[in-house]
């Protein structure tokens, strides 16, 4: 089996079109790392930027009533983490500001798409292009003919009748197949490990998300091997082999996620933005279930409170009562958007459970959830950072409305809160899920990718024997 | 010559299959696509005709409230909330500016997928920049969507190689290289012909099946008749620009899975390695400008702002101003003032909201000039443009909306300060949003290049090695 191996690796190196494809990419790889860290660079610097003008904007207010700060609002940043210049994920469709005011719960704006040309749409060259596309081409131009060139050159006799063992044969051209690919992976991760430790002002960076992605992708060329050496096995000319691996590539790879794009769209529909509002807005008036409108729970938490407090006027209470309700009305309606982002949120899942259905068709959907997921450039976490600015709103919202409640008198006009106290407000944080979260949320995704590695390799040794 | 050729490759194609799997592979691909694309647009209606009905249903209750009032009747309605008071019509009762789907709009989803069809602008309150983006999935803008424009521009490609990487190289592999070449006509010639006729019978086959889906799925599409014959057109020249490509490859390489490769290789080129690397060269060389950079401006503008926003009016006000209705007198103070703090605001974000549309406006423009590198980036830019689904489309809609919230804001205003109330006649007379698409159809321009860059392959080719290349060469 050494043999085999040293013998399909010395042809290959002698190979002129290997020599191309490898030169190619690496050129569209260089090129990539190139611009993606540049990009990279400026976005974060941009981002570091904003964060800090927004926080000096805010903590630089005049005295000013607490409500009317809430209203002046502030802005959660979302933060460019390290890995994104790897794979660009949604992170372009995505917008990654959001605006935090009073009594409304704002979707992030501005995406980056919405500002381009449709050129756009035909994918953006970064480092996970190249390994997710442009690899399995190269081992596909490796293994293509693996076998059918023994037929084509008539030495598939001389090896049946030299007592080479069918499967050390397969397993010897499987091998062979995967090691270039396997040297290739492992150079453009090291690169990427090199430049991205050399890199200042990285956020969130880890090298175990690094090294899980690296063997992700081992994991997808695997596959990607075993099934073009399969294909070899089953066809007869090279020529019909390549055609057949290219073509499982694109269906693999484009018309699988397309379909499986329509698909999701066709069973589990997004409401468009007005209706979703206008779900709220019903909600807002007719309270959460359809007859308990916030007017009449205030009346309730109005009696609720001066019972609590034993007194029978809102202004014997011993705050003021006015940023207490406020607070609780904030509540109440952040409750109601709750109910609709959740519903929203459902309906990403199902479609999301739609692709990974589909994952039984092509290996690519497992691989490009896992990837997007672990650079944290994904859907999943951008619903993360969503919830989270929310979380803070609320709590922003609390920190001014209890300024009222603690500070001024009942029925008080033109309370200000002094511009010393807004510096007090906390900073908002996000942190992205763990490794271990992430791989958690992604168990049938890895599942898949083990499932297709299994079945593949079975079928190779079954068709290996008959050969 | 010319007829006994046609006649031995129509018979030939109709012997080995090929006509029939073209017809069913292209029928297949076709309905599927336009299936999927009339999907979308049936979606982006429902929508529309949802919001409508809302409205309907809003307005009808306004109508009857108006009656009352207008015969002095009791309503229960707090007073910020009375539809006889302009502002209350202007903010609570906003007219939808919708921009309905062309009929060729199944064709290209575009940028369809990312923005919204319907606005309704108010007479205030209206954000610094109206955000025109809609609620989807970004997993599904990521991999896009399986409609025509995708079948004809990634798919045909592939069936065209399928039917010509091997006209010549598999005579030569067959042996009947050397019996054609006794024949009385010169071998590129043949080649010439054999190739063309196969154009020929494949365009047919494209044209006809996707004029038969266009029947199915969008009757209505033939009124449209510059648009329609720019589609079909576009995927002629589209087609042409393959066949010539397959000619070339076909006398440079001569040998079938050498041919193939290449081929394939130059669709890879074509389709995805260069529109991605364009997009992202171009993106880093001329940046969108930053959105983060633009909200932290308008931030400092608002704050500057403040200061002198609060001398003219009541802060609590400005931020809930439907609460300004108490009686007339405070009410035209009120919104006197209103308008003017809104028009401070205005006036100061404008040249940054202008100055940022305008480096938009450059960037695009000059990203444009990168669509001419590759044809499949110009077929899919001549596509949006015929549905209606551009980014032009999509920007002009954006003004069409700008001037129609003036309009709006221009009927109702002036109503407030007259102090007129608003009746039911007035509800007759508001001003109405129609869309009109006014983006320039320039798929002739799209065409043309098309046609040069094939005519360019081919010449190049054809005047130097065609000629020199004699019919030794090609037989060894």
């Amino acid at each position: 089996m050494k043999y085999i191996v040293f013998k399909e690796l010395k042809e290959l190196i002698r190979d002129g079109r290997f020599k191309v494809i490898i030169g190619i990419s690496l050129i569209l790889f260089i090129t990539a790392t190139i611009t993606g860290i540049n990009q990279y660079k400026k976005n974060n610097q941009q981002y570091i930027e904003s964060v800090s003008k927004e926080r000096n904007i805010w903590e630089t207010q005049e005295e000013k009533n607490p409500h009317s700060a809430a209203h002046y609002g502030t802005y959660a940043f979302k933060p460019q983490f390290a890995l994104s210049m790897f794979d660009y994920g949604v992170v372009k469709y995505t917008g990654n500001s959001i605006f935090l005011e009073a009594h409304n719960r704002n979707e992030a704006t501005f995406s980056e798409a919405s500002d381009q040309t449709s050129l756009a749409r035909f994918g953006t060259l970064s480092i996970n292009f190249v390994l997710i596309y442009l690899f399995p081409l190269i081992i596909i131009l490796i293994g293509y003919n693996s076998y059918t060139k023994e037929i084509e050159q008539q030495t598939i006799k001389l090896l049946k009748s030299q007592g080479t063992h069918p499967l050390k044969l397969a397993l010897g051209k499987w091998l062979a197949t995967f090691i270039p690919v396997f040297i290739l992976n492992t150079i453009v991760f090291f690169i990427i490990g090199i430049i991205l430790s050399n890199v200042k002002g990285l956020v969130f960076f880890s090298w175990a998300n690094l090294l899980t992605l690296f063997i992700s992708y081992l994991l997808y060329y695997l596959i990607i091997v075993t099934i073009t050496i399969l294909i070899s096995i089953w066809n007869k000319s090279s020529g019909r082999s390549l055609v057949s691996s290219l073509l499982v590539w694109i269906l693999f790879s484009f018309i699988t996620p397309k379909i499986a794009t329509n698909f999701a769209n066709e069973s589990n529909p997004y409401p468009s933005k007005s209706e979703f509002n206008a779900n709220i807005e019903k909600d807002m008036e007719n309270g959460l279930d359809g007859h308990n409108p916030w007017n009449k729970a205030a009346k309730k938490l109005e009696e609720e409170t001066l019972k609590k407090y034993g007194v029978d006027s809102i202004s014997q209470l011993p705050f003021n009562y006015a940023g207490y309700r406020m607070q609780k009305g904030e509540e109440h309606e952040a409750e109601i958007y709750e109910k609709h982002y959740n519903i929203l949120n459902n309906i990403a899942v199902k479609q999301t459970n739609t692709y990974k259905k589909l994952s039984f068709l092509s290996p690519f959907i497992p691989v490009r959830f896992l990837s997007m997921d672990i650079a944290n450039t994904s859907d999943n976490l951008h619903w993360k950072f969503t919830k989270a600015a929310e979380k803070y709103r609320i709590e922003k919202q609390a920190f001014l409305n209890y300024d009222i409640k603690d500070n001024s008198k009942f029925g008080e006009r033109g309370y200000k809160m002094s511009a010393e106290k807004f510096k007090n407000l906390p900073k908002f944080e996000f942190t992205p899920p763990t490794l271990s979260e992430i791989l958690k949320e992604n168990t049938q995704n890895v599942l898949f990718l083990f499932l297709w590695l299994i079945l593949s390799f079975i079928a190779l040794i079954l068709s290996s024997k008959k050969k | 010559m010319f007829s006994n050729n046609l006649s031995y490759e129509i018979k030939l194609l109709t012997r080995n299959h090929w006509l029939l799997v073209l017809l069913v592979s292209i029928t297949v691909l076709f309905a599927f696509a336009s299936f999927n694309g009339k999907k979308n647009v049936d979606k982006r209606l429902n929508d529309i005709v949802k919001v409508q009905g809302d409205l309907y249903k809003k307005d009808s209750i306004l109508v009857s409230t108006l009656t009352k009032i207008d015969k002095s009747e009791e309503v229960d309605i707090p007073y910020w909330q009375l539809p006889s008071e302009p502002m209350t019509i202007g903010y609570r009762h906003p007219r939808l500016a919708i921009m309905q789907p062309g009929n060729l709009s199944f064709v290209a989803t575009g940028q369809s997928d990312m923005y919204t069809h319907f606005k309704s602008p108010t007479v205030y309150g209206n954000n610094f920049a109206l955000d025109y983006s809609e609620m989807v999935n970004p997993i599904q803008l990521l991999f896009g969507s399986f409609d025509l424009a995708f079948a004809i521009i990634y798919i045909l490609p592939l069936l065209i190689i399928a039917f010509t990487f091997n006209i010549l190289s598999k005579e030569k592999e067959l042996g009947t290289l050397r019996l054609l070449s006794a024949q009385p006509i010169s071998t590129i010639k043949w080649l010439f012909q054999k190739t063309a006729i196969r154009f020929l019978v494949f365009t047919a086959i494209t044209l006809l099946i996707l004029i038969i889906t266009i029947t199915i799925f969008s009757i209505d599409a033939f009124q449209q008749t510059s648009n329609l014959i720019g589609l079909l057109l576009l995927v002629v020249v589209y087609n042409l620009f393959w066949f010539v490509l397959a000619f070339i490859i076909n006398i440079k390489i001569n040998n079938s899975s050498k041919n193939a490769l290449t081929l394939i290789g130059f669709w890879l080129l074509i389709v995805l390695i260069m529109p991605a690397t364009i997009n992202q060269i171009g993106s880093s060389l001329y940046p969108t400008p930053s959105r983060l950079k633009m909200i932290n401006e308008i931030r400092l503008i608002q704050k500057e702002n403040e200061a002198k926003q609060n001398e003219i009016m009541d802060a609590y006000l400005r931020d809930h101003p439907e609460m300004a209705q108490e009686s007339d007198n405070e009410k035209f103070g009120f919104w006197h003032n209103y308008f003017a703090s809104e028009k401070v605001m205005e006036e100061k974000t404008k040249p940054l909201l202008a100055e940022y549309n305008l480096q938009l406006e450059k960037q695009q423009d000059l990203i444009a000039i990168f669509e001419y590198f590759s044809p499949a980036i110009l077929m899919q830019q001549s596509l949006n443009k015929i549905a209606g689904t551009s980014e032009k489309h999509y920007n002009d809609y954006k003004e069409q909306v700008f001037t129609f919230s003036n309009k709006w804001r221009n009927y109702l205003v002036p109503m407030l300060f007259k102090q007129q109330k608003f009746t039911t006649k007035n509800y007759k007379e508001l001003p109405e949003f129609k869309y009109k698409n006014r983006v320039q159809n320039d798929t002739w321009f799209g065409i043309l290049v098309l046609i040069f860059i094939s005519t360019i392959i081919l010449l190049q080719f054809n005047g130097k090695s065609l000629k020199s290349k004699s019919a030794q060469k090609i037989i060894n």
